[in-house]
């Protein structure tokens, strides 16, 4: 790989002195992104992923990026391997995962698995923070993901060929083409990405002490995605998007499992079809949006290993089936200059099947079938007050199985101290219910009086930004606070031998956030800074905590959450080379809930590098990057017993072509 | 500018100046003499993070993690029980398909034994054999206690839990998803035949009068059958016996004899403080033609999960797991049921094993 990159590097500057014969274009672009105006997007708590940071990290998944350019947490099991996603010290569920509007979540899991969505299959990431979440949807009490795509109307031909290697066999082929006019666009993106990921890694939890390879992690991953868009005139859009994915995972084993025998296998296949069909009328007042759609899922599970005759013997083997349908009306009508209001109706219908096979006994199968119809419907309203104060009120109002959930209010006051709305201060109280997941009511044996998570949530910010001749200025601080009650927790049941779901915890969560970004030039050099930082403390308040004078847990951290998470990422760009230098950190972690010194996690901090070169002749715009992960190739494991690799690396090739 | 110079120069600076926290492999050095007791906390699925405690009731002075402190790595996920021979201890540790070998006074790690699936249970038959159950194999594993390694295999064709010796005959619970108890001869390590009992048998003891106990769990189905206790003649290998508890609420677990093989004790309840008032841990004479009215020790709101007698004093350790992912406590009772006293120990004790 050393010699590779030696290579890369001298073809790097061989090219300079190539380009330097033609005629300069443009580089990828670095744009800054601002917070959207429009009144749906106004009064939110909302931070979207740079473009830069899309555009040069496309090879990533959503799951990395996050991980190392905001303040989510999160959990991930592996390289490759499931990865979740975690606000302000709430679980994964409290985490919604939107796609064009529609909800990706697992109905029978109720999380989003983000290590399987490249960035490539991403224009737009946003994050909602706490309760700003109900503009998009109910149930994220933590917080929630939007990725969106996008048409670009000006767009004529536009092919893009990206072909990635890395370490440990990590293959990347990437294609995308786009076309179209001022009325219809397409665009077709497909990726296929393997990796045999034998990383190497000091195994401290066997006693030997050595390194050693990780075995049985190799994993292959394919997808397509189709949009189409088409637009009579400048009111009336429309837009069709299909995204499937294959994704085949081997899963290792513990760095504690020394298990011997060399038939034994345990793996994961997940394949999924999610379709999005929609359509938006723009008035001169508003407007009006109908969205309908669908998600199905197969996953496979398999722990067992095979006898000499290659007969399977089963340890452990589940097939999960899940399908949601979708229908949503959306209508937003400004009644006045000053007063906005939106309203909308959601359907939603879940159902989900699970066979699962316990050990190899025959006869031994398990499986159940449930389903869910909900139907949400909510009003908001948008007050401006004056010229520096803004109001808005949410309604939300849930209907599952024909059981009402209570309302789900939100309450945000705007004040614009600056003119230009550069110093903004905001703040929001509200009130938010999360509904158990399928699995929570019905596996194995259920827990149908499982009653939605409550959460109130409190939410304080102040936002400023500013460009000055020399330096633009993008900076906010957030204060937040939530109580969340009736926290599902599973737990062995009264049944023996097997587990449920009940609500157990009460949670009081709290913390501030902080972010700043700055950018601009110095001589001949751009840059772009920017850093996160977050506090959080996530404590137990279930009193029944209290009652037990030998329960150590009330008052203390929850397990697996960071008190301090903070990154950094500086770019720099001086004539088409680019630097991106990221920094990432995660603080201890406690594995127990009594917050055992013992089950304490070490932090980490992990520094990437990469730098690149673009180059253009004519309509071709070519791009060479060599990434360097994990620098100081240190050994860290976000969960304990799950290796990560050390110092690795990545190349990646570009080709682009437009029109 | 020339500043722009410096930028490399200053992204390492700054980078090598922020520490990063380097794995912890200081040990502790350890010298135990006397009669402890080892406590297995099983830890979290998933987690690596099963632990031993060293107890001892002399002094009472309990030793948390002495595995890891004395050895300098954990070890491994989900340890379901301990068995020693002379001063060596075998640690089965199920999920990391492995046993840890120790030397019970330093808690020095002497060996791993690789190559079993799933490891439950260990009983030894002689200085150089040794059976080990296993919970995802339909093999008993032979291993040579001294020189730590597998010799071989007992085709059971189900997964096996806890055994017991009984004369040349080993009786062995069927118990993930069976409902059978095996007899194997163990001199010539075949299986001879098997006996149908309540499902899913979990426990078992042989008494002073040659009875063999065997508690039955019945799973986890909503109409599960109801629990019971099987007592078999150990002799000819067929029921004499079987104590349906009264509803199937209460399932038996763990259960245990006392030094002079005359008096059992049992879990109910087990994994869970919800439901059942009538929950805790139950004694019955070997001799009594039912099952006690009522428990000896309440579980109240605790979460009884593991259970174990002092084979020489017949005091009680009952393990309180608590919320499944903190600390958890142990009490010791007398035999009658007075409480003595309570130490804390680590997540999930789940196993007690008392030095020979």
């Amino acid at each position: 790989m050393r010699l590779l990159i030696t290579i890369v590097l001298q073809g790097i500057f061989v090219l300079e002195l190539f380009a330097q014969t033609l005629k300069d274009t443009i580089s990828i672009s670095t744009v800054d992104v601002v917070a959207s105006v429009r009144i749906t997007e106004r009064g939110v708590n909302k931070t979207v992923i740079d473009s830069l940071i899309l555009a040069e990290r496309l090879t990533s998944s959503v799951s990395d990026i996050l991980a190392k350019h905001s303040l989510i947490f999160i959990r991930s099991y592996g390289q490759g391997l499931l990865a979740t996603a975690s606000f302000r010290g709430t679980a994964a569920s409290h985490t919604q995962v939107l796609w064009n509007g529609i909800n990706v979540n697992s109905p029978m899991l109720g999380v989003a698995d983000l290590s399987i969505l490249p960035v490539f299959f991403a224009d737009d990431i946003s994050l909602y923070y706490g309760s700003s979440s109900l503009v998009k949807s109910g149930g994220a009490l933590g917080g929630l993901i939007n990725i969106e795509n996008k048409p670009d109307w000006n767009n004529k031909l536009k092919v893009s060929l990206v072909q990635g290697l890395g370490s440990f066999s990590n293959n990347q082929t990437y294609a995308f083409i786009a076309f179209g006019n001022s009325r219809f666009q397409s665009k077709t993106r497909l990726f296929r990405e393997s990796s045999i990921n034998d990383f190497e890694f000091k195994n401290m939890e066997s006693g030997s002490f050595e390194y050693m390879k990780q075995k049985n992690a190799d994993f292959q991953k394919y997808g397509l995605m189709q949009e189409f868009y088409s637009r009579i005139g400048y009111n009336n859009l429309f837009s069709a998007k299909v995204w499937c994915t294959i994704t085949n995972r081997n899963l290792p084993t513990l760095t504690t499992n020394e298990s011997i025998q060399a038939e034994s296998k345990e793996y994961q296949n997940d394949n999924s079809v999610n379709i999005v069909v929609d359509y938006k009328r723009i008035t001169k007042t508003g407007s009006i949006l109908i969205t309908g759609g669908g998600t199905s899922t197969n996953m496979l599970y398999f722990s067992g290993y095979e006898d000499g005759n290659k007969k399977a013997y089963v340890r452990d083997s589940s097939l999960n089936k899940t399908a949601q349908y979708f229908g949503k009306v959306n209508y937003l009508v400004n009644i006045a200059e000053n007063i906005g209001f939106q309203t909308g109706i959601d359907f939603n219908y879940s159902s989900i099947s699970n066979i699962n096979t316990i050990k190899m006994i025959e006869d031994t199968s398990v499986s159940y079938c449930a389903n869910r119809t909900e139907w949400s419907g909510f009003a908001r309203l948008s007050l401006q007050i004056s010229n520096r104060w803004n109001c808005f009120l949410i309604a939300k109002q849930v209907i599952s199985d024909s059981i009402l959930i209570p309302v789900m209010p939100s309450f945000t006051v705007e004040y614009n101290a600056l003119k230009a709305k550069r110093l903004v201060f905001r703040t929001n109280v509200a009130r938010n219910y999360h509904l158990p997941s399928l699995n929570d009511l019905y596996y194995p044996s259920g827990n149908p009086l499982l009653k939605p998570e409550k959460g109130y949530s409190a939410d304080f910010n102040v936002q400023f930004n500013h460009n000055y001749s020399f330096l633009k200025i993008d900076t906010k601080l957030s204060f937040f606070a939530s109580i969340i009650d009736n926290w599902i927790v599973w737990k062995p049941s009264e049944k023996i031998n097997t587990w449920t779901a009940e609500n157990i915890k009460t949670v009081f969560s709290r913390g501030f956030e902080y972010y700043i970004g700055l950018s601009g030039n110095i001589a001949r050099w751009s840059y772009h800074a920017k850093a996160n930082y977050s506090y959080t403390r996530a404590s137990n308040k279930d009193t029944s905590s209290i009652n037990n004078s030998k329960d150590n847990s009330y008052g203390k951290q929850l397990i697996y959450t960071p008190f301090h998470v903070y990154n950094l990422l500086i770019n720099i760009e001086h004539k088409k080379y680019y630097c991106n230098y990221s920094i990432n950190y995660t603080g201890n972690r406690y594995a127990s809930s009594d917050n055992n010194v013992n089950s304490l996690k070490p932090r980490y901090l992990l520094n990437d590098v990469e730098i690149g070169k673009n180059i253009a002749v004519n309509n071709f715009n070519f791009d060479v990057q060599l990434r360097i992960n994990n620098i100081f190739d240190i050994q860290y494991q976000p969960f304990f017993g799950r290796a990560m690799p050390g110092r690795n690396y990545g190349l990646l090739v570009r080709l682009n072509f437009s029109k | 500018m020339r500043i722009s110079r410096y930028i490399p120069v200053i992204i390492i600076v700054i980078t090598l100046s922020i520490s990063c926290e380097k794995y912890n492999v200081d040990v502790v050095d350890y010298n135990k003499v006397g009669q402890g007791l080892f406590i297995v906390n099983e830890g979290n699925y998933g987690n690596s993070n099963a632990s031993l405690s060293y107890y001892e009731p002399n002094s009472l002075l309990i030793n948390d993690d002495v595995f890891t402190k004395t050895n300098g790595f954990p070890l491994g996920d989900q340890a379901q029980s301990m068995t020693i021979i002379d001063s060596i201890g075998f640690i089965l540790v199920t999920n990391s398909s492995k046993i840890m070998v120790i030397n019970t006074k330093t808690f020095k790690h002497i060996a791993t034994i690789r190559g079993i699936d799933s490891p439950r249970y260990m009983l030894t038959i002689s200085n150089t054999k040794a059976y080990v159950s296993n919970m995802y194999s339909t093999s008993i594993t032979i291993i040579n206690p001294q020189t730590y390694s597998v010799i071989g295999f007992i085709k059971v064709g189900k997964p096996t839990e806890q055994m017991v010796k009984w004369n040349k005959y080993v009786f062995v619970a069927n118990w993930s998803l069976g409902n059978t108890i095996q007899r194997i001869n163990s001199e010539t390590d075949s299986l001879i035949d098997s006996l149908i009992v309540s499902y899913q048998p979990n426990s078992l003891a042989v008494d002073k009068y040659n009875k063999l106990w065997v508690a039955s769990d019945c799973g986890w189905a909503n109409n599960k059958p109801i629990p019971s206790l099987t007592l078999i003649n150990a002799t000819n290998f067929s029921i004499e016996k079987e104590y349906k508890f009264p509803n199937n609420r209460i399932s038996p677990s763990h259960l245990c004899i006392n030094g002079t093989k005359d008096t059992i004790f049992f879990l109910t309840g087990g994994w869970t403080n919800t439901g059942e008032g009538s929950n805790g841990v139950y004694k019955m004479s070997v001799l009594d033609d039912q099952l006690p009215d009522i428990y000896l020790i309440p579980q109240g709101n605790k979460l009884f999960y593991g259970l174990g007698v002092d084979p020489v004093t017949s005091n009680l350790y009952i393990s309180d797991a608590l919320d499944y992912v903190q600390s958890g406590w142990i009490y010791r009772f007398r035999a009658n049921g007075i409480p003595i006293d309570s130490f804390k120990t680590d997540i999930i004790p789940g196993y007690f094993c008392f030095q020979p």
